[in-house]
């Protein structure tokens, strides 16, 4: 696919009302990747390209900060604590292991995630309903793409062109009968 | 030696665009000086005799016998690129070709494939890919009273500002893919020379009868879709986000749909000052 998928909204906040239930377990402890990366911290994002995968990544602040705490001696409740330490705001436990899922979901996590078997895994919606949705700091959020190669930077679309926001693969009102929007393009 | 060194090559030239060295070689010395106008607006001759790449064409025409015509042929490299009767055909993929690999390897600039208008000292940037309406937003735009800077690519130095890519706008006959070009100067329009600080990036689509009401992306966001547009960032990624930082940091990423460019066009104008 040209360009790349947009896992989530970089700048969507939600909060967090209670405790949430633990959903991993304590002993792992995640070690942030640093190696083959190029980092641009922003005024309150952090942009992460990735040369090994040639994909580019936005954290939100809360991912961030989850990110830089990510030194392979903290559990995600320490790291929970730290963060509520930094922002004097409740920091849930669940939203650490959501962020480092999502982490290590984009490989910026070089070890101690939880597992890809979804053991421990926690969904955003999930994180949401059990949380409620009332007070304090913004869930993680990693958005990614791949980067395009010169061609598809510089292409141009055989038929015509459609919005990033539209599914890949559904039909699209922006695309002909019989055309579906990969991303960029109109294509069959 | 391949086998497009063998044919026979009566001119030649070279020149480098952007630190970039391109050869160009023809049959005829008439068809280098048709392709001279589809060079990048910025390029002078080198003496250089190592290019990094090296167009070859082969310009058909009349063969001997009555009643046959010769393909014209144009290589990049060592590959056939394009094989066209119509030697315009042909052209068009070498412009294509060559602005592309230039983008690409361009030293100490950044493209990203978007149109770009001046307004009051500063930069508009419309990142898209082609048939997303950046021409006919930017041709608006200009006639509006903004100044040209690129239908194609934002040129991004170090610092973030963007340079002048100003070759003749690039209009779709309407219900076709095929473009026709034609000056700024033709509408009443002007082409701007400065380098200039980007304050505004538009990401923006054609739906009819759309209303023009962005959300405005946040500067992580932003960077992610200009980076999706540049065509270096694979080639020196670290470099392209400097700059890219650079503009995010001092930009508006607004995004949404958008309906007929000329409605935006004023819109746009009238809203941004500073």
């Amino acid at each position: 696919m040209v360009g790349g998928n947009k896992s989530d909204d970089c700048s969507e906040v939600g909060f967090m009302k209670e405790e949430v239930e633990k959903t991993g377990s304590s002993e792992t402890l995640p070690l942030a990747r640093n190696k083959r990366l190029v980092i641009k911290e922003l005024a309150e994002e952090t942009l992460v390209y990735d040369l090994d995968r040639d994909k580019a990544h936005c954290l939100n602040q809360t991912a961030g900060q989850i990110w830089q705490l990510c030194d392979g001696k903290k559990s995600a409740g320490d790291i929970a604590r730290e963060m509520e330490a930094r922002t004097g705001a409740p920091v849930a436990e669940a939203i650490v292991m959501h962020g480092i899922q999502q982490l290590s979901e984009a490989r910026l996590i070089e070890s101690g995630a939880p597992s890809a078997n979804g053991a421990g895994k926690i969904s955003r919606r999930e994180l949401i309903r059990k949380a409620g949705l009332v007070a304090v700091i913004a869930l993680p959020a990693v958005t990614s793409i791949v980067a395009p190669t010169p061609v598809e930077a510089g292409a141009s679309c055989a038929v015509k062109s459609c919005s990033l926001e539209s599914p890949p693969g559904q039909p699209d009102p922006q695309c002909p009968p019989g055309l579906h929007c990969d991303g960029f393009c109109c294509v069959p | 030696m391949d086998k497009v060194d063998r044919l026979g090559w009566t001119a030649g030239i070279a020149f480098t665009s952007y630190g970039v060295r391109v050869g160009v070689r023809a049959n005829q010395p008439e068809a280098i000086e048709l392709l001279k106008p589809h060079f990048p607006p910025v390029w002078k001759l080198s003496t250089e005799l190592k290019v990094e790449r090296l167009y070859s064409l082969i310009a058909g025409g009349r063969g001997s016998r009555s009643g046959v015509k010769r393909f014209n042929l144009l290589y990049s490299d060592a590959a056939r690129i394009s094989r066209s009767a119509a030697l315009e055909d042909v052209v068009d993929v070498f412009e294509s070709d060559l602005h592309l690999f230039v983008s690409e390897m361009a030293r100490r600039r950044v493209f990203v494939h978007a149109g770009v208008v001046a307004w009051r000292g500063n930069a508009i940037m419309i990142p898209g890919r082609s048939f997303s309406g950046k021409s006919t937003l930017v041709a608006e735009l200009v006639k509006a009273g903004a100044t040209y800077y690129s239908d194609e690519y934002a040129v991004l130095d170090p610092t973030g500002r963007v340079h002048p890519f100003a070759r003749p706008l690039a209009m779709r006959v309407p219900g076709s893919a095929k473009q026709t070009r034609c000056d700024v100067e033709q509408f009443g329009g002007r082409k701007g020379a400065k380098p200039l600080p980007v304050k505004l990036v538009l990401l923006s689509h054609y739906k009819p009868g759309a209303r023009w009401r962005p959300r405005t992306l946040s500067a992580g966001q932003g960077a992610l879709e200009l980076l999706n547009n540049t065509t270096s960032i694979r080639r020196q990624p670290a470099f392209a986000l400097d700059a890219i930082e650079r503009v995010v940091s001092s930009a508006v990423v607004l995004k949404g749909s958008r309906g007929e460019a000329r409605e935006l066009a004023a819109r746009v104008l009238a809203t941004f000052r500073d």
